[in-house]
């Protein structure tokens, strides 16, 4: 019996020694120390064997079983040292590989990321419809009848509407400002709140104009707002697009729905207000009209121009998200083409 | 709109140090947006008078000649010409080197050098007036004919060589471009007086007044004047005026005239264009024989009458027409152009003179509908007030005079049925405050005010304001206009800025928005899909293959193009478009998109007063792109699974649609998607015909559309936590052999609850092929086994085992397949 135990442990001497890897290691130990091991298989024998040999057979296999795990430990520890010092055996070059491409269009991203910097200031959403009617989208927004505005608006009137006036004529809403009376006249003021929204104008298209694109308008309705506490919108706006401070100015501006008008324009970011091509060499680029409602557009709003007073702001967004990403064409943003989306996953 | 620098100083003296481009800073900050400042002294650089002292033929070229020419006191250099008119002694424009100039009037400007032309050298170049943009100031009568400025000193300008050109032809001007948009709504602003008057006002500068005149009065024997539709014209001045004879224009006023960029014509015409540039008044000349029955009359037009205009056109009148006519015919379309009839010519002695006020919609209307918008109906077609008439014959009749100093005004009839009453406005200093947000003082409010033209008396806590004329045709009636006045003359960025009272409120939560947003980043970030935007209309192929006939649709009156007249009623055609776009450089992509579609079958919920808008709801729609039908539909399947729960509804369930599936489906594969019992939508795969009529071919689509408004009206579900498992649970796999008509989820029901130890049923893989005969197939599952009351052993897992394959085989006849 005793030579079974010396003939086993030469056995797994040697083969330990000449182990390479940690799986091959892993395996001898299996057939060692596993539950039909040869050395389980030996020690489970001690109880087998006749008394007077037990106490030897059992010393032996035991020291066996010790110098074996030693040994298993020392060359696991020197085949870890060996790996180790070997390094990675695959080519860190190769690309990573990740499932997901998906991506949020870069209009509606902008969209809610403004929505969540308006929502930080507590101001609501709201979500006007797109179809809306010439009542809300001209005549509440003291648009005068046969003013030239109408017309420059280039609105999609639908089908069926050819003879009909006010509310029963419908379109396509050629901007977002008719959300803001339909707001006026279901809540209660004060209100502060941001509707932003598609619209669409029948115009030509090209680099820079399409038919169908977003705008982003908020309105604050309160006893007192000074309308140079408008430029809070603004900034929040543009500092939430530009993540930085932006130097922005505002000028007068003509808009019938705002009494007075603002145009508010921003410093070029491209050349700091030197002037260079992209601000045509004015240093401030349009960015959006704004200004307190009209007292007509109030009343259309069922609210006193006595009692309250706003301001209003505007914005494009696709030519924001166009400067956010240097986009050169317009028409990308509606192409649903991967090749354009796929660079905003 | 172009305004000249020095013509605006005629009328105001303007801060001395002012800089053109702070100039331009200041209008656009408080008035209208300059667009552009030109300097037109770096346009004429390297430009000079030169005198042309001897002439002698070139050696080589019979067309040119050598001009031996005075390019500064004492300096003579030779120029190489072809100019047919070159005599000795000649002023000329001289481009030195370094000029630009523009060959024969052609092409972009080009950088003169010393040159040798045929073999003689020529220092710059003599300059016919195309080639520096002078052909308006100095129109060509012959080919090859240069510049000749001598006849300028005969009208005592003093020429000397050297002389920089723009400074000798008193070109060294600034032209200010300003933006006609922002104009829209000061007609006042359109003329230099208007500008001048505003500059007057934001420096706190002096305006001087224009000239006045002691008119003649009316001889009705010469000339009666009628205004049969005082709404459209409301006032009509007819001036008769003899002995002209004059048709040269002085060059100062043409020069002024180029620099509008209008060509000179004779001087009649040019006065009436110098007073339409100086006031925004348009006006006009007739010939007085030509207006027959020695009356004006300003009517509407009558059906079937026509009118020869100035431009050679012929245009037939509709009664909606406002027409000047004379005792038998219309002489002239009121506000928008002249008649080519009376129109003055140059044997004409005796003059029509009219300035009149017309009613802008009328003007607009008829413009627009007939081409013809002039500088003329663009100015009346923003309302002038009916006072700057009378400023225009004031302006016209002094100008005249010194221009052809024989001229006499015969009669002079100002018909103004009903002058208008002055227009008031009331509005208190507080107002004005607490908009603008600082504290001003009573009088730097009306200094600012009275600066603008307006009539101001302190009454009570505030003014009492005229409004002046020209301010009041619709810009300025109430006192919020006020406020913008005092504002912009302040300067809104010198407002102090004030942030809007802090009130705090109740947090902003708004589930119905909220759910769009998670909608939109489950499926992007965790599904790997693509968001797109279709527009609002689309081509009726994408309609017809999701079976919707587009007459059915909202259309649009004028559509981006014929086939593209119908919105979209479901988004569906949106992914058809999109996935046919795309098919082209992808072979798999998942694209989605979240947006409101058109049903006119119903109501929009929050209409206002009798309106009745389309129903406009809420979609998610998406489409998986892919090889197999199998692998894309399971796909997008898997999507709207993960998406439920992804947007906080409870799980999906499906249904088969076997009775009304989507038009677009392929038989079979449509199924109507569930959550919390209610139908929020379906799911399928896109059909062959379908996919065919949206031009997709060689490439699966499956598609889903949920309504995003349903998902919001269902309670949101917040799962909850269940107790892991106290002893190991234990899963083990079984593939068996079933018919191909058997479905997995008669099979997942079957497992579950066959055994009280089975807690899931999870589909692994189906096989067919080898070892599976032919109308089978080989499905592999997992099974999962717990036991909340102590470990499972071998020979429990064997029992549960052995009772799904039994229960399998009496359901379904599946045999167990041999591992």
């Amino acid at each position: 019996m005793l030579d079974k135990v010396k003939h086993l442990g030469d056995e797994a001497r040697a083969a330990i020694a000449q182990c390479r890897s940690l799986d091959a290691l892993r395996t001898l130990e299996t057939s060692l120390f596993g539950r039909k091991g040869s050395l389980t298989l030996l020690l489970k024998a001690i109880k087998d064997v006749a008394p007077q040999d037990k106490k030897a057979f059992g010393q032996g296999v035991n020291a066996l079983k010790e110098e074996l795990g030693a040994a298993l430990a020392q060359q696991k520890s020197a085949l870890l040292a060996l790996k180790a010092e070997q390094g990675v055996d695959f080519d860190v070059t190769l690309p990573g590989s990740s499932a997901c491409k998906g991506s949020q269009h870069p209009t509606l991203r902008m969209m809610n990321d403004l929505n969540e910097s308006f929502a930080s200031l507590g101001f609501e959403i709201y979500e006007g419809p797109e179809i809306s009617s010439e009542a809300y989208c001209f005549d509440s927004l003291n648009f005068p009848a046969d003013h030239p505005a109408r017309e420059s608006m280039d609105t999609f009137w639908l089908r069926g509407c050819e003879d009909k006036k006010g509310a029963e004529r419908l379109s396509l809403r050629p901007h977002l400002t008719g959300a803001s009376v339909r707001y006026m006249q279901t809540h209660k003021p004060p209100f502060r709140f941001v509707y932003p929204g598609r619209v669409a104008r029948n115009e030509s298209t090209d680099a820079g104009h399409e038919r169908a694109f977003f705008q982003y308008e908020a309105l604050i309705v309160d006893r007192q707002v000074p309308f140079s506490s408008g430029r809070l919108l603004v900034d929040t706006i543009l500092e939430t697009i530009f993540g930085r401070k932006v130097k922005t100015r505002m000028r007068a501006g003509f808009f019938p729905f705002v009494e007075p008008g603002f145009e508010i324009d921003m410093q070029c970011l491209v050349c700091d207000g030197k002037g260079c091509s992209v601000c045509k060499r004015v240093g401030w680029l349009e960015m959006m009209p704004g200004g307190p409602p009209h007292p007509n557009v109030f009343r259309a709003g069922g609210l006193d121009p006595a009692i309250w007073q706003g301001f209003y702001i505007n914005i494009g967004l696709d030519r924001l998200v166009m400067m956010r990403y240097g986009i050169d064409d317009i028409r990308l943003l509606h192409s649903t083409d991967l090749r354009f989306l796929r660079q905003f996953a | 709109m172009k305004l000249s620098l020095q013509w605006l100083k005629e009328y105001v003296d303007l801060p001395s140090q002012i800089t053109p481009q702070k100039l331009a800073y200041d209008i656009t900050m408080s008035t209208v947006e300059v667009e552009a400042v030109h300097q037109l002294k770096e346009e004429f650089a390297g430009m000079v008078v030169g005198q042309v002292l001897e002439i002698s033929p070139h050696p080589k070229a019979d067309r040119l000649r050598i001009a031996k020419t005075l390019i500064a006191p004492g300096d003579a250099r030779t120029v190489v010409c072809g100019g047919s008119n070159l005599t000795p002694g000649m002023f000329v424009a001289l481009g030195l080197p370094g000029a630009l100039v523009r060959w024969h009037g052609e092409g972009e400007p080009v950088k003169l050098e010393i040159t040798k032309i045929r073999g003689v050298e020529s220092f710059g170049m003599i300059c016919a007036s195309n080639e520096v943009g002078l052909a308006d100031l100095f129109p060509a009568t012959a080919e090859s004919e240069i510049i000749d400025l001598t006849p300028l000193t005969k009208m005592g300008m003093e020429l000397a060589p050297g002389m920089p050109l723009a400074e000798a032809l008193g070109l060294d001007d600034v032209i200010l471009h300003i933006d006609n948009k922002s104009l829209t709504n000061r007609p006042d602003l359109w003329g230099h007086y208007g500008m001048a008057r505003e500059l007057a006002a934001i420096y706190g500068c002096t305006l001087r007044p224009l000239p006045s005149q002691q008119l003649v009065a009316e001889n009705v024997d010469l000339l009666r004047v009628a205004i049969e539709d005082p709404q459209r014209c409301s006032r009509y001045i007819g001036t008769v005026i003899d002995g002209c004879s004059v048709r040269e224009t002085p060059f100062w006023m043409r020069r002024r005239l180029h620099l509008m960029g209008q060509r000179s014509i004779n001087l009649l015409v040019d006065l009436t264009n110098y007073v339409m540039f100086a006031l925004g008044q348009p006006v006009h000349v007739f010939d007085y024989e030509r207006v027959a029955g020695k009356q004006i009359v300003v009517r509407r037009a009558k059906r079937g009458e026509y009118l020869q205009l100035l431009d050679g056109k012929k245009y037939d009148l509709l009664d909606q027409d406002l027409i000047i006519a004379d005792g038998k015919a219309p002489v002239a379309l009121a506000g928008v152009m002249g008649g080519e009839v009376s129109g003055v010519a140059a044997t004409t002695r005796r003059i029509v003179f009219e300035s009149a006020s017309f009613e802008p919609i009328g003007i607009r209307r008829s413009a627009t509908r007939l081409g013809l918008r002039s500088e003329s109906s663009m100015r009346f077609e923003k309302g002038i007030d009916a006072a700057r008439a009378r400023l225009a014959v004031d302006l016209f009749l002094k100008l005249l005079k010194e221009s052809d100093a024989g001229t006499k005004v015969l009669s002079c009839c100002d018909c103004f049925p009903n002058p208008p009453k002055a227009l008031t406005v009331e509005v208190e200093l507080e107002f004005i405050e607490s908009r603008i947000g600082q504290k001003l003082t009573e009088a730097d409010v009306q200094r600012r005010l009275e600066s603008l033209g307006f009539q101001v008396s302190r009454a009570g806590k505030g003014f009492h304001l005229v409004v002046p004329t020209w301010r009041a045709t619709g810009d300025v009636s109430i006192a919020e206009d006020i406020v913008e006045e005092v504002a912009r003359l302040i300067g809104y960025d010198n407002l102090q800025f004030v942030p809007p009272p802090v009130q705090l409120t109740q947090a902003v939560i708004q589930p119905q928005f909220a759910i769009v947003q998670q909608t939109r980043e489950h499926l992007s970030a965790r599904e790997g899909l693509n968001e797109v935007l279709t527009y609002p209309w689309i081509e009726e192929n994408f309609l017809q293959a999701a079976g919707i006939d587009p007459e059915k649709c909202v259309q649009l009156q004028s559509p981006p193009s014929h086939a593209a007249r119908a919105l979209q009623p479901s988004l569906i055609p949106g992914m058809l478009f999109a996935a046919e776009r795309n098919a082209r450089y992808f072979k798999s992509f998942g694209v989605f998109q979240v947006s409101r579609v058109f049903d006119p079958s119903a109501v929009y919920p929050v209409c206002g007063k009798s309106e009745k808008l389309p129903a406009q709801p809420r979609l998610v729609a998406l489409a998986i792109v892919g090889e197999s039908d199998r692998d894309t539909y399971l796909r997008a399947k898997g999507v709207v699974e993960g998406l439920l729960p992804g947007v906080k509804r409870s799980a999906a369930e499906f249904r088969a649609l076997d009775v009304a599936p989507p038009a677009w489906a392929a038989k079979g594969s449509a199924l109507e998607v569930c959550c919390s019992g209610k139908s929020v939508g379906a799911l399928g795969l896109l059909s062959l015909p379908a996919a065919q009529k949206a031009g997709i071919a060689d490439v699966a689509v499956a598609l889903a559309e949920l309504s995003i408004d349903t998902l919001a009206s269902l309670p949101a579900q917040i799962s909850n936590y269940k107790a892991l498992p106290q002893y190991p649970m234990v899963d083990f796999e079984l593939s068996l052999i079933f018919d191909e008509k058997v479905r997995w989820a008669d099979i997942a029901r079957s497992l579950i609850g066959c055994d009280p130890l089975v807690v899931g049923a999870a589909f692994l893989d189906e096989y067919r092929g080898e070892q599976v005969p032919a109308g089978k197939k080989s499905i592999s599952l997992r099974l999962t086994l717990s036991d909340q009351k102590g470990t499972i052993n071998s020979e429990q897992s064997a029992k549960v085992a052995n009772s799904v394959v039994e229960r399998l085989k009496s359901s379904y006849g599946a045999e167990l397949r041999a591992s």
